[in-house]
Order: C-alpha cells, then structure tokens, then sequence
C-alpha cells in the first residue's frame, strides 16, 4: 500500500515536474538572460561572446545582459553561475579553465562538472609558437633537436599557474623529451612583450595576440598546437614532429545545474542557428577561431574528456592543487 | 611628405561631420566624469563600448580616446577647486593646485592647467604622429631587468615625494608595499594574505584603496572640519596667468611634457606614473622646494603636462603593435578586434583613415577641450558647488557604482570603506597617503620583474649590474638616497638641538 502510494506519488510527481518544464520552455526566456564573462572586458572572450550576444537576444526576444566578474583564473564568475537559479536566465561564457582549475585550486566553491549543465562548446581554436629572433632554429623540428642538446636553456614565457598555455608548454616537455624552463608573466600580453624585445625565447598563444608582432618582424611563428596547418601562413601542427602532441582550447556556454533540459535543448538550438549564418561564421574566422556548437550531451563529454587529459598534464609537470 | 599626406586622410576623417560629434561627445563625457571624483575612463568606457559596435571604427575609437583624455582635463578642474582628485592621474595636481586656489588663484590655476594639458596633447600628438614606429621600439628596450631597476628607482623618488617627514614617507612605502602583496604570487601562485577568499586572490582593488585614502577620506575631513564649502570659485577676470606665472610654468610644462610623453610608452606607465614622476622632478629641480604644497607653479604645471602626454602616447603601443599599455588600451584593442581590425603595424596598411583619423582627432579633440574647458569652467563650478549635503550622497553614490562595476563586485565598496578608516588615521598623524599608493604598485611588480630576472639568468645576481641601462637607473637611485639621506640626518640633528634649546 505504501509502496504503491509512493508510487503514485513519483509518476504524479514526474509528470507534473515535466510539464512545469515544458511550460518553464516554452515561456523562456520570460526575463532579461544575464551572461556571466569571467574575465576582465575587452579579451578573446568578449569578443566571441560579442559575435553571438546580440543575436541570441534577437532570436530569443529578451535582452541579453553581458557581466564581467573577472578573478582568480575565471573561478570568481563562475561560482556565481554555480549559485544562480537554474532557470536559464543566467548563462556562463567559460574557456577551459574550467577543466583546469580543479587540479590547481585545492579549495574549489564547486564541483566541475556536476554543478553545471553545458549547452554547447562554442568554439575552439590552436595555440601558436612565436620564437624570438637570433635563435639558432626556425622550425619546431630544429627547435627540439636543440632543446635536446642544450637541456635547460631554452626559456618559455607563461601567463602564470595554470593557465592553459601553461599546460601546452609541460605537454611539449613531456611529449618531445626536452627540457624548456617556463618564465611565468603576468597575462600573456607581457610575455609576448618579453619574446618580442628577446628577454625570453619563446611563447604560445593565441593566433591574433601573435600576429601584430610576427608582422613587425619582433618575433616569427613556427607552429600550432592544432594538428592542421593554421591561419593565413598555414602554421604546421607541432605535433607533426612531435609524436602526439596537440592541445586545442575552447570555449563553451554553461547553465547551472539543475536548468531544465528544455530550456537547455532551446538556448542549444537557437546557437546552433546563429552560428550557421554566413556573417557570424565571418566573424569568428576573423578572430580565428573555429565555430563548434555541439549537443548538450556532446560539450559534456568533451569537458568530462578535457578535464581527465588537462588533469594528466597538471601531474606531469608537477603541479598540486594549493 | 608622406607625413604630411598621411595627416591629410586623418583630418579628412576626423573633420568629417559624424567624427566631431562624436569627438565632441566623447571629451564632454570624458571631462564630466573626470571631474566626478570616483567613476574613472575605465569603467564609463567598458559600459560604453556596446554603443561603438553600431558606429564605424574610427567614430567608436575617437570617441573612446575622447573620454580618456577629457577625463585627464575633467580630473585637474575637481583637484584644483575642491582638493579632491577628480581622476587617479590628479592626486598630485591636489598638492599644489588647491593651494593655489586657497590663495585666489584658482582661475590661474585651472588656465595653467588646461593650456599646459593642451600643449602637452598637442607635442604628443605630433610624436605619435611622425615617431609612432620608431618609438615603439623604446618599450623593447625594457626587460625584467631594466623594469625592476625602473621600479627602484621609482620607489625611491616615491619616498621624495612625501612632503613632512621622510621617516613617515619611507613607512608610508612600506605600508603600500605590504598591501600590495595581498593576492596569487605570480611566480609560484602561491596565495599569500588571502585568507582562504577566492576574491582577495587578485589582491586588494586599487581603486578602492585610492578611492578610500583620498577621495572619501577627504569627503569625512571636510564633515568633520565645517559645513562651509570649499570650491574656490575664480572670476572671468581672474582667469588670466600673469606674466611670472607663464614664465614660472612654462619649463616644468616642457619637462613634464618629455617625461609624459616618455612614461607613456612604457606597459604600466602612462597617465598617473607620470604626474607622479613630474611632481618628484619639479621638486628636486626647483630652487624653492619648500614651496611645493603650498601651491607651487611648477608642481602644478609639471604634473598636469606630463598625464596628459602620457596619456596620449599611451596609445603609441596599442596602435603600432597592438600591445594594450593599460585596462583603456585593452578596451580599444577589444573595440578594434569587433570590427574584424587586427590592431597592430598592419593598421597603418590597411585602415590609414582608422589611424591616421585617430591621431588627427586626438589634437582637435584637444583644442575642444580648451575652447570649452575655459568658459565651461562656471558651468563646471556649479556641478560641484552643490551643497555638501547634496553633493557628499551623489559623489559617494557614484564612487560607489564606479566601485562596484569594477568587477560587478560589492567588495571593492568594503575596501573603500576600510581605507576611508584608514586615511583619516594617516591623516590625523599628517602622514601623506601618495607613497602609500605608489609602494602599492611599484612593489609588486619590482619583486615580479626581480625574481624573473633572476630566474632567467638561472640565479646570476651580475645582470642586475651588467646592462648598462640597468646600471645607469640602479646607481640614479643610490645617488637620490644619498641626496636625500644626508642633508635629513643633518637636519634632523639640527632640529633635534633646536628643539633640546
């Protein structure tokens, strides 16, 4: 008799939850949605989120707020999408730190990836290597055949603990054998002015903060964490030569956990559509930066698969959640 | 006279009916807000940029610039008429212009100031104009070595310029530099003072601590001392510099110039570091340093000339490498990269009318700022004459919001109210809060640059001594603390005997 008024009460109490969701989808977006950006304005972030902001609040007839709430390698924004209500009126733009921080940080405000519920990855794009001049190599097949000989010369500049070019350099390391010393900066805007005026020899990052410089002559572009040839000069992936190595860095829309599948299914195919217009695909070419947008389910899996070979890395090269 | 072509596609563009609204727009934005103590470039601009997506490149960028050297201008009018620094790049106009106004001069003050800003806008802008690709180079120049032998040397003028005692300014610098070690350690990202806060790991907000030490520990001072208020009203007639007074002002404005235009370059540099270094060289080269604080021409002339040239060439990195020197060039390479421009050499090539229309509308944005900034400067007063009661609410408020949209944050606004506490105990034991503000900054990044630099000579102390650059800043500043030193100790005995007397 319990049982089966337990029962009951679990069929009535799914059904109902259904259709609440149902009707919680098709009244969404009943507000103005709030996009959280974790970094400080005006970064590679802003400008993707910049590319499909204003067409979602189009296609879905309520604004879309962008929020910046930078700090603590995109953690601060984060744990604030984590606290938010799970209605989809609160959305996260979020790159991979998100499969990073966990084996950096010791004491995360939450759980990755149980607290969220991916909508899509957005995009994903390749480091590139930019070398400074005067050094005796100019591609990646000279640079480990010296990193060989001489062990411990070359230098590395890094935008700090943890971050994903930090990872790319300890995966060259381990990967090719070699030993290149990691010079932490702050941002990679200072260790790309470090590599330009020849303080330090190399640096990976992305495309666009690379070019400026490369095209000035201060520093050249050898190769790309990708495993195509990249951008306009067809950068060849390091791991043509290096047996295994690629390292790709995305970026992906996130709700809280707990945000009904429909909504989630309704935010996903709405940017499925954006990013299929020729002018949007435009716009990300020019940031160099690849167009993804995949199934709920998929950007799960790719994050759960992210964070098992970021975590490798970390260990690797000797870092410890602190 | 390919320079002279290249100017011609700028004004073309910068002439253009759309482009002088909006240069118009952005230096009336850029002056209101500089003159409201608390809500500063960085954030109006962040929440502005939206609007310059739907405008052509070079309109948004014109504008933007607008707003970042009107608030240079904007910042000196509130330092010199209510001794509170509109803008964190006119704490030092504070020293100076203020006394000037105590003593009637107010009008001259505010002349001296905007003519000053004006020359300096116009050298810069031509130095972005004919030197912009060589000069880029200069930064270059830098590395970890010569940054931390930079700091050294910036330290050890900041101590000089503490007026009163140089005990209480070396504390002062001390006290900064601890502060400043709140947050990820950048080369091992070890926490340190953080105390288990996820939102203390980016260390404490500057602008809080700027905001509370000067700003509202002003706004108390003021409740505490009387009810009357303050703004040094100049009339039109009075708005004219004396003849002594331009010869007085008119070499600090030259040097301040150089000195701008030179810190301008470097990542970390422009606007407020240069006021700063001014203000420590007009003192050091001035025949009657005891003057300084008591409303100075030169400490006022110097400081303005050199925000506003390092604020101009500031853009000399963003344009020719696409290297952001500060948050406001970060937010321009963000506007840039919207409309599908690569900010870098290649801007030059492909968009001379985004360039060149820059450059030629950051020296008529200039002039609009001194043709509307002289007979403006009623209207202005009015804006800040406004009964303490009114007015102390609406500029806390506004600090506040500023505060708060920093990081969309309510910490910021706590911090500010911590250093508020703070500010009126420096100032009850007449401690001067600047070298506070400057150890803050200068020493973090001087351990930063220190331990780099060791780490790239794999722990060889000798590079510290053998780039002769290195060695030129390092031995300047050995050389300042002896000139400081020794005539203190001297001093200080004198004045121990006088005392015992």
């Amino acid at each position: 008799m319990n049982k089966t008024a337990t029962g009951l009460l679990a069929v009535l109490a799914t059904a109902f939850g259904l259709s609440a969701a149902h009707a919680q989808a098709e009244d969404y977006p009943s507000k103005p949605i709030t996009l959280i950006l974790p970094y400080a304005p005006g970064g590679g972030t802003d400008a993707v989120a910049n590319v499909f902001a204003d067409r979602l609040a189009q296609a879905l007839g309520q604004p879309v707020i962008k929020e910046n709430h930078p700090g603590s390698n995109s953690i601060i924004g984060t744990a604030l999408l984590a606290e938010a209500e799970p209605d989809g009126h609160t959305l996260l733009v979020v790159t991979s730190a998100l499969s990073i921080n966990p084996y950096i940080y010791a004491q995360m405000p939450y759980e990755t990836p149980a607290a969220f519920a991916p909508v899509t990855i957005l995009t994903d794009y390749p480091f590139v290597l930019g070398i400074r001049q005067g050094l005796p190599f100019t591609d990646i097949k000279g640079l480990v055949d010296y990193a060989k000989a001489n062990p411990g010369v070359l230098t590395a500049g890094t935008p700090g603990r943890g971050a994903s070019v930090q990872l790319a350099l300890g995966l060259l390391n381990t990967a090719a054998g070699i030993e290149i010393r990691d010079i932490p900066f702050k941002g990679s805007g200072e260790s790309l002015n470090a590599v330009a005026g020849g303080f330090v020899d190399m640096v990976f990052s992305g495309y666009e903060t690379v070019r400026p410089f490369a095209e000035s002559g201060r520093l050249s572009m050898i190769g790309s964490t990708g495993t195509e040839p990249f951008g306009a000069e067809g950068l060849p992936p390091i791991g043509g030569v290096v047996e295994g190595y690629q390292f790709t860095t995305w970026l992906a829309l996130i709700a809280p956990a707990g945000t009904p599948p429909e909504v989630v299914e309704k935010l996903n195919l709405t940017l499925k559509e954006i990013f299929a217009e020729p002018e949007v695909q435009q716009k990300l070419k020019a940031l160099n930066v690849n167009p993804v947008v995949n199934a709920p389910d998929e950007a799960l899996a790719y994050i759960t698969a992210q964070m098992a070979f970021n975590k490798s890395i970390v260990e690797s090269i000797g870092l410890r959640p602190e | 006279m390919e320079l002279f072509d290249n100017l011609l596609i700028g004004f073309h563009s910068a002439l253009s009916l759309t482009n002088l609204a909006f240069c118009l727009i952005g230096v009336m934005v850029g002056t209101a807000i500089g003159i409201l103590p608390g809500l500063g470039p960085l954030a109006t601009i962040a929440m502005l940029l939206p609007l310059t997506y739907t405008l052509a490149p070079v309109t948004g960028l014109i504008m933007i610039a607008g707003i970042y050297y009107g608030a240079q201008y904007g910042g000196s009018t509130t330092a010199i008429l209510v001794n509170l620094p509109g803008e964190s790049s006119s704490i030092v106009t504070c020293l100076d212009g203020h006394q000037m106004a105590r003593k009637g001069r107010a009008g001259a003050a505010l002349a001296i100031a905007a003519l000053g800003s004006f020359f300096a806008g116009t050298v810069a802008t031509v130095l972005i104009a004919g030197f912009s690709p060589l000069l880029a180079g200069v930064g270059f120049l830098f590395g970890p070595v010569e940054y931390f032998a930079l700091m050294v040397l910036g330290l050890t003028a900041a101590t000089l310029l503490a007026h009163g005692s140089f005990l209480k300014g070396v504390a002062m610098v001390l006290t900064g530099l601890i502060l400043g070690l709140v947050g990820a350690d950048v080369n091992s990202g070890a926490y340190r003072f953080t105390f288990g806060y996820f939102s203390l790991t980016e260390g404490i907000e500057f602008v809080a601590i700027a905001m509370g030490l000067f700003a509202f520990t002003d706004v108390v001072m003021n409740i505490r001392r009387d009810q009357t208020r303050d703004v040094m009203a100049p009339s039109l007639t009075n708005l004219w510099i004396t003849k002594a007074e331009a010869a007085e002002a008119a070499l600090p404005v030259i040097r301040g110039t150089a000195l701008g235009a030179f810190m301008g370059l470097l990542p970390g540099g422009g606007a407020m570091m240069s006021s700063f270094a001014s203000y420590a060289l007009e003192k050091r080269l001035s025949k009657r340093p005891e003057t300084f604080g008591h409303g100075a021409i030169a400490g006022l002339a110097g400081p303005e000339a050199a925000n506003n040239a390092g604020a101009q060439t500031s853009f000399i990195p963003m344009l020719t490498l696409g290297i952001p020197s500060n948050g406001v060039m970060a937010l321009m390479i963000g506007a840039l990269m919207v409309h599908n421009i690569a900010p870098g050499p290649f801007v030059m090539v492909s968009n001379p009318e985004v360039f060149w229309g820059l450059i030629a509308s950051m020296w008529v944005g200039n002039a609009m700022l001194v043709i509307l900034n002289l007979p403006l400067i009623p209207l202005w007063i009015r804006l800040i004459r406004v009964s303490y009661w009114i007015l102390y609410p609406v500029i806390l408020t506004v600090c506040c919001v500023g505060l708060y949209s920093i990081g969309n944050s309510t910490l910021p606004i706590w911090f500010a109210a911590g250093f508020t506490l703070l500010g009126c105990l420096f100032w009850r034991m007449r401690a001067e809060a600047a070298p506070l503000l400057l150890g803050f900054i200068l020493g973090p990044m001087m351990e930063e640059h220190f331990r780099r630099a060791l780490l790239l000579s794999q722990g060889d102390p000798a590079i510290f001594w053998q780039r002769p650059m290195s060695l030129a800043m390092l031995g300047l500043a050995f050389l300042l603390c002896l000139l400081v030193v020794v005539p203190q100790l001297r001093r200080g005995r004198a004045e121990a005997f006088t005392e015992e007397a």
